[in-house]
């Protein structure tokens, strides 16, 4: 068959009603942007806010979901109800995630065919859900900042880790249908940050994109000759990002007192959620200065941690992460074939590249200084909408060829893989192997599809298992099954075997193993529309009410310590604020419902009137990094308390 | 060996032939994605973008095949009425030698270091020499009008460079992991 090769005839005018969408979903945070008056564009919310973080909390109060900046303020408020880094349970069992579950306040338990899901105690939620919602955010923030229908607003290039696999894609093609999006192509984050570079480049260049974001690591070789990107070789891992350097700092600060206090700063999960972010600007500020102070008031001990750390120190902390990155990056150049001196430039993407000893080590050990004249956490979204833009034919000359980044094979009889695909082989692909059977007279033979770089099949990722029956019944070695692999643009997979001399068939696309079944996917697109609009008075009024029981039981606590340290009018402010506060959670519980600013304005009287309270508390305990001084410290403030004792009271 | 889908000479446009230049076939691979990638059809019809994918998938599978030096043999010998044989027996002095590579190469890898080293070096040069002598093979097929009669010389050749590919490899990875 003869294709015409004029495009745009099938639909015509499609391109114009709408952009498409270009969306980086992130494990920390999300952008959309557009591809409008010849370049990409990110859009912003109302405050001129690029990032969305990738944070969904659901209220227990059964209220609707709230999504982004103000999720990410309910963390501490309800830790175990706010879902972030959702990014890293899509497609995965809990078993999988065995390392990742320990540093989640949330509760992540096993569904039905061993999908991890966050358990909220009275339902579970899929990660495809948490990040439905996060992408209807970025949709009702696209049709807001275009001024157009949301409803308008059908398509999208979304990005995932080049890493991601058959069962991650899948996840993430689901979590957009959630959200009212059809993923017209599926772009690897680093294939995006070439684009968005590499639009006005001129001539063949060979480009290496290191792309370290929050929570996952990618680098990827491209060549780049006549506005076409051709990637030759990807590796990465999706377990590395600079939320590994925050948990580092927080564990070896945890480490630290507890040795010296005895004190556990990770017994509660809200306290890890604050930890990680103090760590996270001090991470920051260690990019400008030499020296930053972590510091920290531990409700539950009292105990305020205050530990200056050196740059040096930092940089000996995550050294061996980011080696870990430098050896991805070997791979990478391997696979290519090449040195880093055939390489004409280096690219670098995701916040974590902010990092100094980042920068320093990518410029050393490729011997060049990394480009980075584009904010590294919006590099992927604008390269989302190049991609956008050239689908949507805007784009005259631009092609994207990318390649699928794991090996794909079956499974032989002695349970080594045949590989069918090799990794980096340009996609869409075909391939096919001839099998036969193990047994005389074997009239059926089972295929096990498999994805990784294992030698073994166990040690790999299966994305499928089928049969192919009625084999004519042969002695073991005649019969001739072909098996052919059908990849398509978006890495999914299609299988298809047939027996050479009966003609006996079989074919399946691999089975979305991703938890949700198409009857599932459906309920929840019913449910999704159904769900009014966010109530916000209700959500504030839910919140500051939360926030004030938190408040008032720590008040309640240490009222004994307030009698006995404040003063008489900061006693008498308090004890009164503390009145107030219990009265109006006593109305609520008898059913009353306070207007939200009426229990805010409580809210702000009883932490203001708290802050003297604080202050002695915190005056009690001090810990520094210098541990010769602390135990002076420690042993000249009165009456300091263990934390065995803390622990009996509370 | 893999079942043969189309004849990949075909689908890229290339003349069939074994000294393919790499530039050629990355040439003839940027302009098929051109025109067939499913990107340049993502506004066409649902059929018109299957036919797409389909043929795109043809393309990287041939390019696939003939970057690498052994598949192209294959096609090519397919291609001239050959197919290769899943139960075609080597020649026994091949077979005679690789033994004794193989055999001198174990013990290479379990001394390491320098003996490796040179062990190595050996492989990949009589490797290089083997891929040079399987191109002149194909190079008089051709010029002879690919007859029946010089195919066991270009089966001769194409074991020969396989199974020295095979030998290197497995020493390669000795020395990457020694552990294993």
């Amino acid at each position: 068959m003869e294709l015409p090769v004029i495009q745009g005839i099938g639909r015509p005018g499609a391109a114009d009603d709408a952009p498409i969408l270009g969306i980086d979903l992130g494990t920390t945070h999300s952008l959309v942007a557009v591809y409008r008056d010849g370049r990409p564009e990110v859009l912003r919310d109302e405050d001129g806010e690029a990032l969305l973080p990738s944070v969904v909390s659901f209220p227990a109060d059964g209220g609707a979901p709230v999504v982004g900046a103000e999720a990410r303020r309910r963390a501490e408020l309800e830790p175990e109800r706010t879902v972030h880094s959702a990014k890293r349970l899509v497609g995965r069992s809990a078993a999988d995630l065995r390392e990742t579950l320990a540093s989640l306040p949330y509760r992540v338990v096993d569904a039905e065919g061993e999908m991890a899901v966050v358990d909220l105690g009275e339902r579970t939620v899929s990660p495809q859900e948490v990040a439905a919602h996060v992408l209807r955010a970025c949709r009702r923030r696209a049709a807001r900042a275009l001024g157009l229908d949301e409803a308008k607003l059908t398509r999208a290039v979304v990005t995932v880790p080049a890493y991601f696999d058959d069962a991650q894609r899948q996840a993430t093609r689901v979590a957009a249908r959630l959200a009212g999006l059809e993923v017209v192509r599926m772009v690897n984050e680093p294939t995006a940050a070439a684009l968005a570079y590499g639009l006005d480049r001129k001539g063949a260049s060979r480009v290496a994109v290191y792309d370290l974001g929050g929570g996952t690591f990618d680098v990827s070789v491209l060549e780049l000759e006549d506005g076409t990107f051709r990637v030759v070789a990807t590796a990465g891992d999706t377990h590395l990002g600079g939320d590994d350097f925050d948990r580092a700092i927080v564990e070896r600060i945890a480490a630290e007192v507890r040795e010296e206090h005895g004190v556990d700063l990770l017994a509660e999960p809200a306290a890890r959620i604050a930890l990680l972010r103090v760590a996270e600007e001090v991470k920051k500020e260690l990019s400008r200065n030499d020296v930053a102070e972590f510091r920290f008031h531990d409700p539950a001990s009292g105990l305020l941690v205050r530990r200056p750390i050196g740059v040096i120190e930092f940089q000996n902390w995550i050294a061996p992460l980011v080696q870990r990155t430098l050896d991805l990056a070997a791979r990478a150049l391997a696979d290519a074939g090449m040195t880093t001196s055939d390489l004409d430039e280096v690219v670098l993407v995701g916040g974590s590249t902010r990092v100094p000893l980042v920068r320093a080590a990518v410029e050393q050990w490729f011997g060049r200084v990394p480009h980075a004249r584009l904010d590294p956490d919006q590099v992927v979204a604008l390269g989302a909408a190049v991609q956008a833009g050239i689908l949507g034919g805007k784009v005259p000359g631009a092609l994207l060829l990318d390649v699928t980044p794991l090996t794909l094979g079956i499974e032989t009889a002695d349970g080594a893989v045949a590989a069918l695909i090799p990794r980096n082989s340009p996609i869409p692909t075909s391939a096919g192997e001839t099998f036969t059977t193990f047994v005389d007279g074997q009239t059926a033979i089972a295929l096990t599809v498999v994805q990784g770089e294992r030698e073994m099949a166990r040690d790999n990722r299966v994305l499928g298992r089928f049969q192919l029956r009625g084999l004519p019944p042969l002695p073991a070695g005649l019969p001739r099954v072909e098996v052919r692999f059908q990849l398509d643009a978006d890495g999914v997979l299609r299988v298809h075997a047939r027996e050479a001399h009966s003609g006996v068939e079989a074919e399946i696309t691999v089975e979305p193993r991703h938890g949700l079944t198409d009857e599932a996917v459906e309920r929840m697109l019913e449910e999704a529309w159904a769900h009014a609009e966010e109530d916000l008075e209700a959500r504030r009024r839910a919140d500051a009410l939360l926030r004030l029981r938190t408040d008032v039981r720590s008040v309640e606590k240490h009222l004994g310590e307030a009698r006995r340290g404040l003063d008489k009018d900061a006693l008498i402010r308090l004890e009164e604020a503390l009145e107030d506060a219990q009265d109006l959670l006593e109305e609520t519980a008898a059913g009353e419902v306070p207007p939200p600013q009426r229990v805010q304005g409580v809210v702000d009287e009883l932490e203001g009137a708290a802050l003297p309270l604080a202050e002695l508390l915190m005056d009690r305990v001090v810990t520094s990094a210098v541990r010769g001084r602390t135990v002076e410290e420690v042993a000249a403030s009165p009456a300091p308390r263990t934390p065995q004792d803390e622990g009996n009271a509370s | 060996m893999r079942p043969t889908g189309s004849d990949p000479f075909e689908v890229l446009g290339l003349e069939p032939r074994f000294d393919l230049d790499a530039e050629e076939l990355r040439r003839a691979l940027l302009e098929a994605s051109r025109r067939w990638h499913p990107d340049q059809w993502v506004l066409a019809s649902a059929a018109e973008q299957h036919a797409a994918e389909r043929r795109m998938s043809e393309v990287n599978e041939a390019f696939a095949r003939l970057a690498d030096p052994i598949e192209r043999a294959a096609a090519l010998l397919e291609r001239f009425g050959h197919p290769l044989r899943p139960d075609r027996r080597p020649d026994p002095d091949l077979l005679a030698e690789v033994f004794e590579l193989r055999e001198e190469a174990d013990e290479a890898a379990h001394e390491g270091g320098e003996r490796l080293r040179r062990a190595l070096d050996r492989i990949a040069a009589a490797l290089a020499d083997a891929e040079r002598a399987l191109a002149d093979a194909f190079a008089r097929w051709a010029a002879a009008g690919h007859p029946d009669a010089d195919v066991p010389d270009v089966l001769r050749a194409l074991d020969r460079v396989q199974y020295l590919r095979r030998t290197l490899a497995a020493l390669q990875e000795t020395r990457e992991n020694p552990a294993a």
